[in-house]
C-alpha cells in the first residue's frame, strides 16, 4: 500500500474512466482504507459535475457580432500587401469626402444638397506593383458635391502652410512605429472629381509614418494613424443610416477582382452596408476633424 | 468547407458559440471578455480555415484555437488575480502553495450552492495552465488525447498537469467552505 500522494493522480484518472482496471483495482482496495483519498474522489466527483452544469448561454449578439466583424473584414482578407496599403489610403480619401461634407455642414454653412451627380475618382499612380494597378473610385452623389467646389477654392489659397511641402521619401521605420501606416516611400493616389469643369485635385500620399492629402504639390494636409483613430469614435451596426445621408459608391479594384462598398456619410457617422443589409457605422468625431481643418491654412480664405 | 464560404461558417459559428463561449468565460471568468475573445476566437478561425486540415475534428481545432487565444490573453494582460494558494516570490515567479489534507471536509463541500460560488473563484486562481486544462477536459469534453493536441503537449502530461490542476481547485475550495461554514457557525454562536 502506497502513501495517498501516489493515488491522487489515479484518483483523478478514475473520475475521468481512463484508469486501467488493474490500477482501477487497486486504487478502490485503498479508496475503502483511506478516508482522506474517499473524500478527494467524492470533491473531484462533485466538482466535475457541478463545472458541467456551469453552461452558461452565450450571448444572443455574439454569432451576429462574429458575422458582421466577418463581413466587413472579409475583403482584406485575402488582398495583397499592396492592397492593404491602398485600403488606408482608401480610408483617408474617405475621411476627405467626409471633410468636405462637414466642411459645407460644421464649418462653411454651406449649401443644401445638389441634384446633380459627380463622381470622384481617386486612382493608384504606384508604379513599383504595376501588376497590382489597384484603383479606388469613389462615385457619389448630394450633398458633398457642393463642398467639393468650396474645398477646392480653399486649397488654392494655401500659400503659408506651416505643414510640410511635400512628403518624406523614406519612412519605412517611422510606419512601423506609428502602427497601422503603410510602410511605403511616397507612395501616392491622385484623383479628381469629374463629370465638370470643377475640377478638384485630391492627392494621397503615404510616407513618414503619415499620410498627406494634397490639394496641389505644394501644399499637403497630413493625418497620421493616431488622428485617424481618434476621428473613428465607435463602430458597430444598424439597420439603416439617417435618411439624410449622403451616399457613395467606392470600388477598389485589384486585377479582376472587384470590391465595392457603398457609404452613406450622415453628419456624425460613415456607414458602410454590409452583405446582410445591415451597415456598419463609424462614428466621427467632427468637431476634431473640424479643429484639424480649421487650424489647416489650407482651408483658409 | 471553403474558406471563406460565409454562410457555412456562420452555421458553424452557431453550431460552436456555446462550447466556445464557456470555454472563454470559464477562462477569463467575466462576461465581456469572454464575448471580445470568443469574437477574437472565431474570427481567427475564419481567416485561418485554410490551415484546418480536418485530420482534428472542427470542434477540437477550434478549442486549441480558442484556448490560445485565451491563455494569450491571460498572459498579455497578466489578469490572473493573486490566488489565496499562491504567492509571488523576489523574482516574480509564482509559488503555489500546499494546502494540509486534513482540510478536506467533504461533507461540507456537498453544499451544492457554496461549491458553485467557490468554484467560480477557485478557477480564476489556477494558472493559465492548470485552468485551460481543467475546462477543456470539463467543460468542452475533450479525451485526454485531444486535450494533448489542442494544447501540444503529451498525454502524460496532460494526465498529471490534470491531475495537479484538480487537486488545487479541491484545496481552494475545501479551504474556502470550510472558512465560511466556521464564519457562520461562529455568528450563530455569537447571536445564541
Amino acid at each position: 500500500m502506497g502513501t495517498c500522494d501516489q493515488y491522487t493522480e489515479q484518483i483523478s484518472s478514475l473520475v475521468d474512466g481512463v484508469l486501467p482496471e488493474e490500477a482501477a483495482v487497486t486504487l478502490r482496495g485503498h479508496l475503502a482504507t483511506c478516508a482522506d483519498c474517499g473524500h478527494l474522489l467524492l470533491t473531484y466527483q462533485a466538482i466535475s459535475a457541478e463545472l458541467a452544469n456551469l453552461e452558461a448561454t452565450p450571448p444572443a449578439a455574439l454569432s451576429g457580432a462574429v458575422m458582421a466583424r466577418i463581413r466587413v473584414s472579409t475583403p482584406r482578407k485575402r488582398r495583397p500587401p499592396i492592397l492593404r496599403r491602398l485600403s488606408f489610403a482608401g480610408v483617408a480619401a474617405l475621411l476627405l469626402l467626409v471633410c468636405t461634407y462637414a466642411v459645407q455642414s460644421k464649418l462653411l454653412g454651406g449649401g443644401n444638397a445638389s441634384d446633380s451627380t459627380s463622381s470622384l475618382s481617386v486612382a493608384s499612380t504606384v508604379e513599383t506593383e504595376p501588376e497590382e494597378a489597384p484603383e479606388i473610385r469613389l462615385a457619389g452623389s448630394g450633398e458633398a458635391q457642393d463642398e467639393v467646389s468650396t474645398q477646392d477654392a480653399a486649397y488654392g489659397s494655401a500659400a503659408e502652410a506651416e505643414i510640410p511641402a511635400e512628403p518624406p521619401k523614406d519612412a519605412s521605420e517611422a510606419s512601423e512605429e506609428t502602427g497601422g501606416v503603410p510602410t511605403t516611400d511616397g507612395k501616392s493616389y491622385a484623383g479628381s472629381n469629374g463629370g465638370d469643369s470643377m475640377q478638384s485635385a485630391l492627392s494621397l500620399e503615404v510616407g513618414g509614418g503619415q499620410l498627406y492629402a494634397a490639394a496641389d504639390a505644394n501644399s499637403w494636409v497630413f493625418l497620421d494613424a493616431a488622428t485617424v483613430t481618434q476621428l473613428l469614435l465607435s463602430n458597430g451596426t444598424v439597420e439603416a443610416p439617417p435618411s439624410e445621408s449622403a451616399q457613395f459608391v467606392i470600388s477598389v479594384l485589384l486585377g479582376d477582382m472587384e470590391t465595392q462598398y457603398v457609404i452613406w456619410l450622415s453628419e456624425d457617422a460613415v456607414y458602410v452596408e454590409l452583405e446582410s443589409g445591415e451597415f456598419f457605422i463609424s462614428a466621427i468625431d467632427f468637431t476634431y476633424f473640424s479643429d484639424i481643418l480649421q487650424s489647416n491654412p489650407l482651408l483658409a480664405d | 468547407m471553403l474558406a471563406g464560404d460565409k454562410e457555412a461558417f456562420e452555421a458553424l459559428v452557431t453550431a460552436h458559440e456555446k462550447k466556445i463561449y464557456n470555454l472563454c468565460l470559464r477562462m477569463t471568468g467575466n462576461t465581456e471578455d469572454a464575448f471580445d475573445l470568443s469574437q477574437e476566437a472565431f474570427f481567427k478561425a475564419f481567416r485561418n480555415l485554410d490551415s484546418f486540415r480536418g485530420e482534428s475534428g472542427f470542434h477540437l481545432w477550434l478549442c486549441r484555437l480558442t484556448a490560445n487565444v485565451c491563455i494569450d490573453f491571460l498572459r498579455k494582460k497578466k489578469r490572473r488575480p493573486q490566488s489565496a494558494l499562491s504567492y509571488t516570490d523576489e523574482d516574480g515567479r509564482q509559488i503555489d502553495i500546499e494546502v494540509p489534507d486534513e482540510r478536506f471536509m467533504p461533507e461540507r463541500l456537498l453544499d451544492a450552492k457554496l461549491l458553485r460560488e467557490e468554484l467560480q473563484n477557485g478557477l480564476q486562481c489556477l494558472t493559465a495552465d492548470h485552468r485551460s486544462i481543467l475546462i477543456l477536459r470539463e467543460i468542452s469534453g475533450l479525451s485526454y488525447d485531444e486535450i494533448g493536441q489542442a494544447l501540444d503537449i503529451s498525454a502524460g502530461t496532460v494526465k498529471s498537469r490534470l491531475s495537479r490542476a484538480r487537486k488545487k481547485l479541491a484545496d481552494y475550495i475545501t479551504g474556502n467552505i470550510t472558512e465560511k461554514k466556521s464564519s457562520i457557525q461562529h455568528e450563530r454562536q455569537d447571536r445564541g
